[in-house]
């Protein structure tokens, strides 16, 4: 076993390590497939995130069926949907929607739908699965207040909410490590400088920082824009706690022997840093970044909930969870807060992957 | 008043009706009845007999249901620090609102006279009303704000605009103790209608005998003193947050002030999550039976700030009447879901609004390809005829209202329907020809171009936390107009984003209120229904009389002429007036307006009676506090 | 020692201090203030203010000066006469209302700090000794579960299920009745009847971070050779447990909790906002949104110098519980 070990490469053992962790290993695999979904977003959902159907409000989910009955009695496979008899009573203020058995939605594969540009490149208009017809609508989570499909935008959401996740913590990184490594490498009054000033951005409460930043976000700028500054945002408050990390690190590594002869030999700070102490703690670091990710999500819904993060016509999660946070909802159209469950299920993937990376990042320990 | 067959008979009759229960009850009270509460200070002497406490001639209340009993408290939600909370405290201007907002009756004044040119209007007050402390209402307190409150330098800068007719101000005199005059040498066509807003409860909010002591002029060394103690260095700050002018919280927070409510404070307020108020032992008013007003011996006030939490005080019934913001059809499938375990009813109420919402054109935009695009009546007709109102209205307001442009609401006397109906129907076609009067030009995908081959794009602004069912409603509008040919961007906006936006001279678009529409109201903004603020250079030129800005087209002209002309004149000359101006409006068509607004209600706990049904929402009719709420009472068994 | 707090402190004022500059500026700068607010939200109802009624609003409230000028008198009147400013919002003075929601918040975040230990510890501990079973899985599992589910959504469905279904009153820690009542013990029931939905959604939050910190602390010490010396030895499992490396994986511990503390003040807000809590939390954040300038510099001045000092007090704990950090802090290397 130890001659396993000791010949190994640092990979594999990392890689045995971790299929050890079978919950790192199950999230592992749902967070690839929720990365995939959000490279394909919009090929697998059935419709586009804005189209909406007026008559379909808060039309509630509708299960999908596997045979029909004709006219002759017989049975056959076809999948498919029932449409909605719907009416408005106004003293109650509901809409009713009674499944209707004689209005068939037929369901099918690689269906032509609402048009979309394949990220940003490519027009196409086909659809994983959807209605047949392309001008039916089919709501496997529902609709929202305007007609819009549920399921269809949680999946266009997927993508913002993901990808806001790295871009954050990538931009948390960078600031993290450089300032972190600085801070920790060359100590003296610079490390004093920079350490007062992470205590002062740990200390101000976050919510008066988010708005207080957000208030300089210009309401005309472009979605890309918002979202680009809204990341940005995000990532200004965690890079300290990165940084606050490396720096430990750094200050650990800066007095073993290994470092010592290396400066002795003559290497410049860069290389001593970038060839020797950070794949040190490397492992760590991946670790951190991947449990920063679902916190990112999560703050993220925190701003689109206090007002001042993502709106229409960009999609994320956040935005989807603070449309439906009103006592409505909860009581006539409780399928609005699926798109909690998206987010659950990704907090969770991403969270027990970086438990099964920390757990494995150092082979070595016994 | 313009007598129509219709109005007029309503107009004879409820004079008739309060000729009747006035005189009523000048000759059948011998005895008059007060709450169980007070009798045990009247037993010992604490408090005069209700006889006394009462004016010679009491207002008379009528009642929505029946005559009510003593007692109870009623639970009410505040917003906390909004400034539109004070008109829930109670409504007693010198003259009111009747309850359907049609005309102007009396309350703290009895009856008043105007003079034949209109420059004169006399009040006679109550001879024997007190206040809230029990020292006489007279004249003299309201001669006293004039001269010490109103115009008094140290504390505001000018007077209220409709105290002034061509600049000019009041001039306040007291003819005798029960007696005062408002006089001005130029005729005042609006005075009347303008004290029965939020803004004329002012004149009766400050007791000559309590006040003086904090007014520097009159004081000056025990204001000092205050001062001092309070370390205040400017007189205007402590003045507002010590003693307060109209609207501000603190001018109900000291206990110790004299007050003409029905209920008014023990204690101070401010800063508290749960407050009470008391009866008034001295309130002015009776029910046609002789018993004192008001029934309710206690008010509560709770302070809820979020939306979603006040809805569910109104669900658990710990309120007993819901707060209009949440009271929308969209929450109207919760509050019914609700009402057998919070034990309340849904009372219908309508609204003063002339419109859901209306688009206002910037006449003036810096762009002058756009400003030549908004002047031209075609582009207006256009879009206005592509919106599917019904449609909307479906999704949007629950299938309630009707189809309908910026104009006075069916039942007021200045309701015209060429006006009120005119391109309300839904017809793309007849829509995209008049824009192809006025942009023909189209890119591959249907959009109108300017004439350098660029889209022509309007840009909608809409504030999502004032109301977020407009962001819908923008949605469905975009599609409209899209279909049309007008590429439309919908811009989202927050509370703090509106802010930096305002008055920018290149706004584009404008999707805003139109209230004022129900009774009398259409004609105390007159300008609400052409739109001024958004034209400044039109604006300006008939404000400096051309001296500056550009000289707008004859017509509107004429119609900022006569909206100036309105409030100085009175009768039938100020009909003429207001008829010709809905004429040139109706011509002209400067606004889109979208449906009438309908479905409104309110949840009220069962055990509340003497709601009147329908409610009324508005803010020049401060909707819903001239509902006399000093007829309600609770009845403990529903 | 000495040398070492008057550093500290000394420190911590120039943090503090700066951190009042920058949460004042942070509402100032904003286009905008409290008057531009209150002027939107009143045409947002339909009162149109005159002109000169904003000019006169303005000078009332001293925000016609230049930011700088109203920064300098603000701290003059706090160091000079102990006068937090006045909140235009509410017409009271800011010490009145922060004051009386301070009782509540403490009380709310020791209670949920509280709540963490008693989930988080056991779940910890369970998980680092019996790692990678099934019961590990689980236990992670159910101590992930409350961070995943976003605050204000697990909030407001408690909420409603609350009021729905147990008949609970809403928007507060008391029901109607017991809100002005004197303290009694069915005030007390009361009391725990309401806490029970925010200790449950920001404790479920706050155990995941626990859980972690106690797996990795205990798995690091169980593997030291003095447990391996105790198990020979014949001692009993779950007392040597307890005895020893439980305590020691407690250390680094402490110097979290002021981290926890932080975050549960400042998660509280928006669970009490859906919930309609009167503590510091809402009250700050509406305070932001309508630009009530003394009101808001003040608590966050507050909040952020109970972060400082939490951070003092838990570095004083670290280096009283650790010789090794007490003589790093002599010798003026920890700062």
């Amino acid at each position: 076993m130890s001659a396993r070990i000791e010949n190994a490469s640092y990979g594999v053992l990392i890689w045995r390590r971790f299929k050890r962790h079978k919950l790192g290993v199950l999230g592992a695999f749902i967070t690839g497939a929720i990365y995939f979904v959000a490279m394909f977003s919009e090929f697998l959902a059935p419709h586009g995130q804005g189209t909406y159907k007026a008559r379909d409000v808060y039309a509630p989910p509708q299960f999908v069926r596997f045979m029909v009955e004709d006219q002759a009695g017989d049975r056959r496979f076809q999948l498919h949907v029932l449409g909605y008899k719907s009416s408005v009573d106004y003293d109650s203020g509901k809409r009713t929607f009674v499944p209707d058995p004689r209005k068939i939605i037929p369901l099918g594969f690689w269906v032509q739908g609402d048009p979309y540009k394949f990220w940003g490149l490519v027009k196409m208009d086909r659809h994983l699965f959807g209605p047949v017809n392309s001008r039916d609508r089919v709501y496997f989570f529902g609709a929202d207040r305007l007609g819009r499909d549920v399921y269809s935008r949680t999946i266009h959401a997927t993508r913002v909410s993901m990808t806001i996740g790295l871009v954050g913590v990538s931009l948390s990184l960078i600031l993290g490590i450089t300032i972190g490594g600085l801070s920790g490498y060359f100590g003296g009054f610079a490390d004093l400088g920079i350490q007062r000033v992470i205590e002062i951005l740990q200390s101000i409460p976050s919510i008066p920082l988010w708005i207080g930043l957000a208030a300089a976000i210009p309401p005309t700028a472009p979605p890309l824009q918002t979202y680009f500054l809204i990341t940005v945002i995000l990532s200004i408050i965690g890079w300290t706690g990165l940084a606050r990390v490396v720096r430990g690190r750094f200050m650990a590594l800066k007095d073993e022997d290994f470092i010592k002869s290396a400066r002795l030999d003559g290497n410049k700070p860069v290389r001593i840093i970038g060839r020797h102490m950070v794949p040190n703690f490397l492992s760590h670091i991946i670790a951190v970044v991947t449990l920063a990710i679902p916190g990112m999500i999560i703050a993220e819904t925190s701003l689109s909930f206090l007002g001042i993060g993502l709106r229409q016509p960009v999609v994320s999660w956040g935005v989807l969870l603070q449309e439906a946070q009103n006592l409505k909802s909860i009581s006539t159209a409780p399928w609005l807060f699926l798109p909690g469950l998206a987010v659950v299920i990704a907090v969770l993937a991403l969270n027990f992957l970086g438990d099964g990376l920390r757990d494995a990042g150092d082979p070595y320990e016994s | 008043m313009k007598i129509t067959l219709r109005n007029g008979l309503a107009i004879v009759g409820s004079v008739a009706c309060a000729a009747w229960s006035t005189t009523a009850i000048a000759q059948s009270c011998t005895a008059f009845n007060e709450a169980p509460m007070l009798a045990a200070n009247v037993a010992s002497g604490a408090l005069p007999p209700v006889a006394d406490r009462l004016p010679a001639e009491p207002m008379v209340a009528p009642v929505a249901e029946q005559i009510g009993t003593y007692g109870g408290t009623m639970v009410d939600s505040t917003g906390g620090n909004r400034l539109a909370e004070f008109r829930h405290f109670g409504y007693e201007p010198l003259v009111r609102w009747s309850v359907d907002g049609g005309e102007v009756i009396p309350n703290v004044a009895k009856s008043w006279e105007v003079s034949d040119d209109a420059t004169t209007y006399t009040f006679n007050l109550r001879e024997g009303m007190k206040w809230s402390d029990g020292e006489d209402f007279t004249a003299d307190d309201i001669v006293f704000w004039w001269e010490n409150v109103e115009t008094n330098l140290d504390i505001q800068s000018k007077p209220r605009g409709f105290f002034k007719v061509a600049g000019e101000a009041a001039t306040v005199s007291k003819i005798d103790d029960y007696t005062v005059s408002f006089s001005w040498s130029k005729p005042h066509g609006l005075f009347l209608e303008n004290l029965a807003t939020p803004y004329g409860v002012r004149v009766v909010q400050f007791a000559e005998h309590f006040h003086s002591q904090f007014i520097k002029g009159l004081n000056p060394d025990g204001v000092a003193e205050m001062m001092a103690a309070a370390g205040a260095e400017d007189y205007t700050q402590w003045w507002t947050a010590n003693v307060g002018s109209y609207g501000k919280q603190s001018e109900y927070n000291n206990p110790d002030r004299p007050s003409v409510h029905a209920w008014i404070p023990r204690e101070p307020f401010l800063g508290k999550e749960r407050f009470t108020f008391e009866r008034n032992p001295y309130y002015f008013k009776t029910d046609a039976e002789c018993n004192q007003l008001p029934y309710i011996d206690k008010r509560e006030w709770v302070v809820t700030g979020d939306p979603e939490i006040q809805l569910a005080k109104s669900l658990t019934g710990e309120v007993d009447i819901s707060r209009v913001n949440i009271s929308t059809p969209a929450n109207r499938s919760v509050f019914f879901d609700n009402m057998e375990q919070g034990n309340f009813r849904l009372i219908k109420a309508d609204s003063a609004d002339m419109n859901v919402a209306n688009f206002q054109f910037p006449e003036n935009h810096p762009d002058e390809f756009r400003a030549s695009v908004y002047q031209n009546k075609d582009f207006r007709i256009g879009l206005s005829l592509a919106i599917d109102r019904e449609e909307l209205i479906d999704v949007i307001f629950l299938g309630q209202g009707e189809p309908y442009q910026v104009a006075p609401s069916p039942r007021s006397p200045f309701y015209s329907e060429a006006l009120a109906k005119q391109y309300t129907e839904f017809d793309p076609e007849t829509a995209a020809a008049h824009l192809d009067n006025v942009l023909p030009e189209k890119d591959g995908e249907g959009f109108r171009l300017r004439p350098n081959g660029e889209r022509f794009t309007v840009v909608i602004a809409v504030n999502k936390d004032f109301k977020s069912d407009w962001v819908d409603m923008m949605e469905l509008i975009k599609g409209y107009w899209d279909a049309v040919g007008v590429d439309t961007v919908i811009e989202v906006l927050s509370d703090a984003t509106s802010v930096s936006r305002r008055g920018a001279p290149d706004n584009d678009i404008g999707l805003w209120l139109s209230e004022n529409g129900a009774g009398r109201l259409p004609i105390l903004r007159a300008d609400e229904m052409l739109g001024g603020d958004k034209d400044l250079d039109w604006w300006k030129w008939h404000e400096t009389k051309g001296a500056e800005g550009t000289e707008p087209p004859a017509n509107v002209q004429r119609m900022l002429v006569l909206q100036d002309l309105i409030p100085t004149v009175v009768g039938e000359q100020q009909d003429a007036v207001v008829a010709e101006y809905i004429a040139l409006l109706t011509d002209n068509f400067p606004r889109i307006g979208i449906a009438l607004p309908s479905g409104n209600y309110r949840a009220v706990n069962n055990r509340l009676r003497n709601v009147p049904e329908p409610l009324m929402e508005g803010w020049l009719y401060p909707g819903i506090s001239p509902a006399n709420f000093s007829t309600f009472y609770i009845d403990p068994s529903k | 020692m000495a040398r070492f707090l008057l550093r500290r402190l000394s420190l911590m004022l120039l943090t503090v201090f700066a951190i009042t500059v920058i949460s004042f500026f942070i509402i100032v700068l904003p286009p905008g203030d409290f008057v531009d607010r209150l002027v939107l939200e009143a045409n947002q109802y339909g009162e149109v203010f005159e002109q000169h009624e904003i000019d006169d609003l303005r000078r009332s409230y001293g925000l016609d000066r230049s930011a700088v000028e109203q920064y300098l008198i603000w701290m003059r009147n706090i160091l000079f006469r102990g006068d937090f400013g006045y909140s235009f919002g509410w017409d009271v003075p800011v010490a009145d209302l922060i004051g009386q929601r301070l009782g509540l918040t403490a009380l709310l975040s020791i209670v949920t700090l509280l709540f963490i230990w008693t989930v988080a510890i056991p779940i910890g501990i369970y998980s680092a000794v019996k790692k990678y079973s099934l019961g590990d899985y689980v236990a992670t599992f159910v101590g992930f579960i409350g961070l995943a589910i976003p605050n204000f959504l697990l909030a407001l469905v408690l909420l409603y299920f609350s009021f729905r279904y147990m008949g609970q009153s809403v928007g507060g820690l008391f029901s109607p009745e017991y809100v002005n009542a004197p303290w009694s013990f069915a005030r007390v029931l009361d009391l725990i009847s309401h806490l029970w939905i925010p200790t449950i959604v920001l404790g479920t939050a706050g155990t995941a971070e626990v859980i972690r910190k106690i797996r990795a602390n205990l798995l690091d010490e169980l593997h030291r050779p003095y447990v391996l010396t105790a198990r020979a030895k014949g001692l009993p499992e779950t007392r040597m447990l307890l005895k020893y490396p439980v305590r020691h994986s407690l250390n680094p511990f402490v110097s979290d909790l002021n981290d926890l503390f932080v975050k549960i003040i400042s998660g509280e807000t928006i669970v009490a906002v859906v919930l309609g809590l009167q503590t510091t939390g809402p009250l700050l954040l509406q305070a932001l949104k309508e630009e009530d300038l003394y009101l808001a510099s003040s608590l966050i001045m507050f909040l952020s110098f109970l972060a400082v000092l939490g951070t003092l007090f838990s570095d004083l704990c670290l280096m009283a519980l650790d010789p090794r950090i007490r003589r790093q802090a002599n010798e003026g290397d920890l700062m």
